[in-house]
Formats: C-alpha cells, structure tokens, sequence
C-alpha cells in the first residue's frame, strides 16, 4: 500500500470531517437539552386571547381609567360578551379598585373571530395613593372554563397638579393690578 | 425569559343559584388555580349589578388558606328586588390575600342569570341575627322572621369568634357555654313547655353580648336553631355570618 500526498490529504480531511461531526453532536445535545428547557411547556394556542391596546395608563389619585382591548374567540363555539369574566391579581388593594366593563353593553363574539376594540374593566385610583408604578395581572374565564392568556397591566399614578410658583406670581400680579386699576378708576 | 415568580391566581365555577323568599343565595366555589398558596383570603367586597346585599352584613368576611389547586367557597345572599328572572348580573368579588409575605389585591367576575324562585320548600329557618359594634364590644339581637302561627321558636344561637373574649350578656332565661376562645354557645334554659323563653314567630330577643381586645371585627359563622313547638322536637337551622372579633 502506497501513501501518496493525494491520498494523504484525503485521510486527513476524512478524519478532520469525523472529529467535526463528533464535536457537533458533543455540543449540540446540551443545546438541545437547553432548547427543550428553554421551550414554554405549552405552546397550543389558548382558546381565548386577550390583547391589551394600552396596557399602561397614568392618572392622578381619584382618577379612573378606562382599559380597553380584544379578544379572540377559539374556544369552538359563539360567546356573548357577557359569557366572559375578568379576573385580576396581585393589585395593590389600598390603591386600585377595579370593576368589569366587558359584557356592559353585550355583543357576539362567534367562534374564530375577534372583537373591534372594547372597554374591558376601569381602574378607579384611590384618592390618597403615593405616586407610583402599580401593576397587576389579567386573564379572562369563560362559561365553559376555558381560560385566556394572562396579561400584565400596569396603572402609573402621577403626582396631583399644584399650581407652579410662577403661576401662582402671575396671578398675583394680575390681581394687584386689577387692583390699582379699580382704586384709579374709582379717584376719577 | 420564561421563568415566572409563583403567585396565586384566583377564577370561580359556575356557582349554585338559590331564588327563594325573595332572596337569591349564591354558592360560589373560589379557586386558586395559581402556582403558589393564598393564606389568609379576605373578602372585602361582594356585588352584583345594583342588588342590596343581604348576607353578609358586613365585610371582611374571612375565606382562609386557599392553597394552589384548591377550593373554598363564599355564599352571599342578595335581594331579589328590582331583578328580573332571566336577567343577567354582573357578580363581582373583591378582596385580599397573602403570599410571599406580601398582601395583594384579587378581583373575580361572573355574570349570572336570575332563576326563577323555587317552587320547592327550602327547609331554613327564617331568622336572622342583628350586631351592634363598639370598641371591644359586640352585642348581638335575634329576629324569629317565621310567619304568625309557625312552629319554630329560636332556642339557641351558636357563634364563631375569632379572638379570645369573655361573655358579658346574657338574656334572662338563657344560659351560656363557651371556651373563651372560638366559640359561643347560648341556649334557652327552659325544660319543658310552654318554653317561655324560646323566641316566638315575629318576635326578637337582644343582650347576647361579649367582650374582647379585639377591636376589628369579621364576618364569622353563625347558627341559630328553633325548637318545634308542634312535635316538641328540634327544628329548622338558619346558618349565616355577623360581625364578631377578628381573627
């Protein structure tokens, strides 16, 4: 047997290509494994989506705001709005008040479609809450407990309006010169 | 990216609907189908549409641990007034729990549709009790709401409380029985009849009173049970919750 620089070169490639593909499959059986950990345990489709149009709103205390959103119907039957109930967690209790809007006024939401753009719930913002960033979670059951994905919706409370101090100058000035205006008037 | 902190997360089932006297009683099963335990679940809040609540009275009404993938339930009673069978009503509960040391918020909705009023007699007595509440003291009336003639007369008012108290009122011709710590027992001590004591249709009777350092108050359980003058044997039960000392 004869070794050439051809054949040579050919063995070498041969065994560089098999220490690759031994190398690929070392490193890509814990890619995989990381892959199949990484992947959500449920990727079916839910039944029901809820997608949020504003997830965010800001308000002064006392305010209260009005989330709207849609929702998709994939549950294999017709539904009235009112066949859908909002559940909430994780608020802060002594800051957010919520009450359920979906369903007042009712409508059709037939299987495989979804909804125009509709009030879902308002958020009434205690009058004495700090400033501050207040989030919690929602998700929608219907009658027949099918349940929704889970959205996370966030109130952000803003300082109440104080009139500025040049506000507050600029009015004064304005009412001494009313004022001295009166009193000249007045002298005439 | 998809790792997600445990929290409870609270839905209901559908709920047993009772129309009946004018009142619908409403059997709401309370799930936490979450990823962690919700201990110490307080309703602070119960509605449906404009109905006037009639049980409970008052609010928080404790619920207790509601741990994931468990079940409690809640069972308020509304006025049927202004209602229309078949009509449907937005029931909404509100109201607190614990997890991870931290108290949070939960709200759950559920429209339901007005029954119409049961035909078959509901076996409960018709009776309630009434709370006045001043600072460590809970003093408590009972109202026999049966129709005239009835046969049920009240002979007995067992009460949950959440603190250790004392009793501190007690009606003439009752007597009393508790552990000075989750319950109250009180009785008519008549033995035979014409039972003077016992709380005729129509009529009530105050000065069940106790005492404690407690000063919250809860919605707690009650039973109150008649005697049946007709067949001088027990009568009919009407369980509901007041107002005592707080857990």
């Amino acid at each position: 047997m004869t070794c050439t620089n051809g054949s040579l070169l050919r063995l070498r490639v041969s065994v560089s290509f098999r220490l690759f593909k031994r190398s690929i499959k070392v490193i890509s059986l814990p890619i995989l494994f990381a892959l199949v950990l990484l992947v959500p345990k449920s990727t079916h489709a839910d039944p029901i989506t809820l997608a949020s149009s504003s997830p965010s709103l800001s308000g002064a205390p006392g305010a209260n705001l009005i989330f709207t959103g849609q929702i998709t119907n994939q549950t294999g039957t017709a539904l009235n709005a009112s066949d859908l109930f909002l559940n909430f967690t994780g608020f802060d209790p002594n800051v957010i008040s919520i009450e359920q809007l979906l369903g007042n006024p009712d409508f059709l939401l037939p299987n495989n479609t979804f909804s125009p753009v509709v009030n879902l719930f308002s958020v009434t913002v205690a009058a004495n809450s700090a400033p501050g960033t207040y989030s919690f979670d929602v998700f929608i059951e219907d009658l027949n407990n099918n349940f929704s994905n889970s959205v996370t919706f966030t109130v952000i409370v803003s300082p109440n309006e104080v009139p500025e101090p040049a506000s507050l100058l600029l009015l004064l000035t304005g009412l001494i010169g009313a004022r001295i205006t009166q009193r000249k008037l007045r002298s005439r | 990216m998809f790792l997600l902190a445990e929290a409870p997360r609270f839905s209901t089932a559908a709920p047993g609907l009772l129309n009946s006297d004018g009142e619908l009683t409403i059997s709401l099963p309370l799930l936490n189908i979450g990823t962690a335990d919700a201990t110490n679940v307080k309703v602070t809040k119960i509605s449906l549409g404009s109905a006037a609540r009639t049980s409970p009275a008052g609010l928080p009404l404790p619920v207790g641990d509601v741990p994931f993938n468990g079940t409690s339930s809640i069972s308020p009673r509304f006025s049927t007034a202004g209602l229309i069978v078949g009509g449907k009503y937005l029931l909404t509960v509100q109201g607190t729990y614990e997890a991870n040391n931290i108290t949070s918020g939960f709200a759950v909705n559920r429209y339901i549709v007005l029954p119409a009023p049961s035909q078959a007699p509901v076996l409960y007595l018709k009776a309630h009790v009434e709370v006045t509440v001043q600072p460590g003291v809970w003093t408590y009336t009972i109202f026999n709401d049966e129709p005239p003639g009835s046969s049920q007369f009240i002979a007995l008012l067992s009460l949950e409380v959440g603190s250790p108290f004392t009793v501190t009122g007690v009606p003439d011709g009752w007597e009393v029985e508790t552990n000075n710590v989750s319950y109250g027992l009180w009785v008519a001590s008549d033995q035979q009849s014409p039972y003077p004591h016992h709380i005729a249709p129509g009529g009530s009777l105050g000065g069940f009173q106790i005492q404690s350092l407690q000063n919250k108050s809860e919605s707690l359980p009650y039973i109150l049970t008649a005697w049946n003058h007709q067949s001088n044997q027990a009568g009919l039960v009407s369980p509901d919750v007041v107002f005592s000392p707080a857990k």
